[in-house]
């Protein structure tokens, strides 16, 4: 299948663009085209950069796991279905491999930092006022256990629905509706100090 | 003046807004990835991939740990655990047992936890999936009444606590899995948080995460040996 754009032009002509579905994009690089999957890297990297990066805290993990869960994903493609949609697909890989990243630095004992103490004591990264509240809101959310994390990035920076979530994570929807209680909670908490200030 | 719940709803947008903001993608970075999956093998039409990915390639039969029969092999094993345990106590590695095959396994519980080697069925030791990967059938046997969940994981799941969570009955979690041949580390995890290596296992030389995990390997022959 593939989706046309319309778009009117400078002097009131109309120009018509052509962008094929994910699903097209699969088909064709099962056909071999190699160099069709760059547009669904193009499509999708800066929200997998997003979610990544939420998740692990960390630019350089989070690339790194965009990257492996891109390449998964390529290799697994003779398993996608059409009746499922490419990005949560593609968002359930890399939910996946960000777990997988986490568990290794636990592994390696860069764990999360999760004391209010030595979060308010850490040093503020930007002295701009919007970076340092981004600054301090990364800090805050590093805090949550994995869980919770996870299921407010979904939900409110994703802004998935539960079913969606439920499929990505393998979690109920209960679960994931309490963890994101929770998680908000907890932000509120952390952060209250910080957005009256 | 602002209410209370005006108040949380103003906070969450600035959070949510925060958290949205700030990740550019590069080009750079996409090319990265694009190099990336040209060096990697092609996508197989119908199956291979990863585990991980969801569902069971189409490719592989149904996990035989599904099948009524692994049920019954599987009562049987687990009561041959028991009994070998109480055969040879904790002390040592316990013979295999002809027509079986030696699995990984733990015993915890007790003032000093202390492990076990047990012997269970592993029927159908090899098998080929996406037409490349040749697999065994393993399986782990940790004897943990206590515990609250117990997983495997090792090289082969990517050391993902969620990938492969044992099955409790009678006291002992287990659970089988298929391993690609080769060679493999591993190590059991205990309610989401203990890591524990199998002692009566060889123990695979300290590497950068620390090392000394257990070391199984899964060939032709045995199936699954350590």
């Amino acid at each position: 299948m593939t989706h046309f754009h319309v778009t009117r032009g400078d002097r009131g002509g109309f120009t018509i663009s052509v962008k094929p579905t994910d699903a097209a994009l699969v088909q064709r690089v099962l056909e071999g085209d190699v160099e069709s999957f760059a547009v669904l890297v193009d499509r999708h990297h800066e929200r997998c950069l997003r979610i990544a990066l939420r998740l692990l805290g960390n630019s350089e993990d989070a690339e790194e796991t965009v990257q492996d869960a891109f390449v998964r994903a390529y290799r697994a493609l003779g398993r996608y279905e059409e009746r499922e949609q490419f990005a949560p697909w593609l968002t359930r890989i890399l939910v996946n491999r960000c777990r997988t990243a986490m568990s290794r630095r636990v592994r390696h004992g860069k764990t999360f930092v999760d004391d209010e103490l030595a979060i308010a004591a850490a040093p503020t990264r930007d002295s701009a006022d919007g970076g340092m509240w981004r600054a301090e809101v990364e800090r805050a959310l590093a805090a949550l256990p994995a869980e919770q994390r996870e299921a407010f990035v979904l939900k409110h920076v994703e802004e998935l629905e539960y079913e969606a979530m439920a499929e990505i994570t393998g979690a109920g929807i209960s679960a994931l509706k309490m963890r994101v209680k929770r998680a908000r909670e907890r932000l509120r908490v952390l952060l209250e100090g910080e957005h009256d200030s | 003046m602002m209410s209370g719940d005006e108040m949380e709803g103003a906070l969450e947008a600035r959070i949510t807004s925060a958290l949205r903001e700030g990740v550019a993608s590069t080009p750079e970075a996409r090319e990265r990835v694009m190099r990336a999956i040209r060096a990697s093998a092609p996508p197989v039409r119908g199956g291979g991939g990863d585990a991980e990915i969801g569902g069971v390639s189409s490719v592989v039969a149904r996990p035989f740990w599904r099948t009524p029969a692994f049920a019954l092999l599987a009562a049987a094993s687990i009561a041959g655990v028991i009994a070998l345990v109480r055969a040879v106590g904790v002390e040592g590695p316990i013979p295999e047992v002809p027509g079986q095959r030696t699995v990984a396994s733990r015993r915890e519980g007790g003032p000093a936890p202390q492990s076990v080697v047990a012997a269970a069925a592993a029927p159908r030791a090899a098998s080929v999936v996406d037409g490349r990967t040749r697999v065994g059938q393993v399986q782990f046997v940790f004897v943990a009444p206590q515990a609250r969940r117990v997983a495997v994981v090792g090289d082969f799941n990517d050391w993902d606590v969620a990938a492969a969570p044992l099955t409790l009955a009678g006291g002992v979690w287990s659970g089988q899995l298929e391993v690609p041949f080769g060679r493999h580390d591993y190590a059991f995890v205990v309610d989401g948080e203990r890591w524990v290596r199998d002692p009566n296992a060889p123990r695979a030389p300290a590497d950068e995460f620390g090392g000394g995990y257990s070391v199984l390997v899964v060939d032709e022959n045995s199936g699954a040996h350590r």
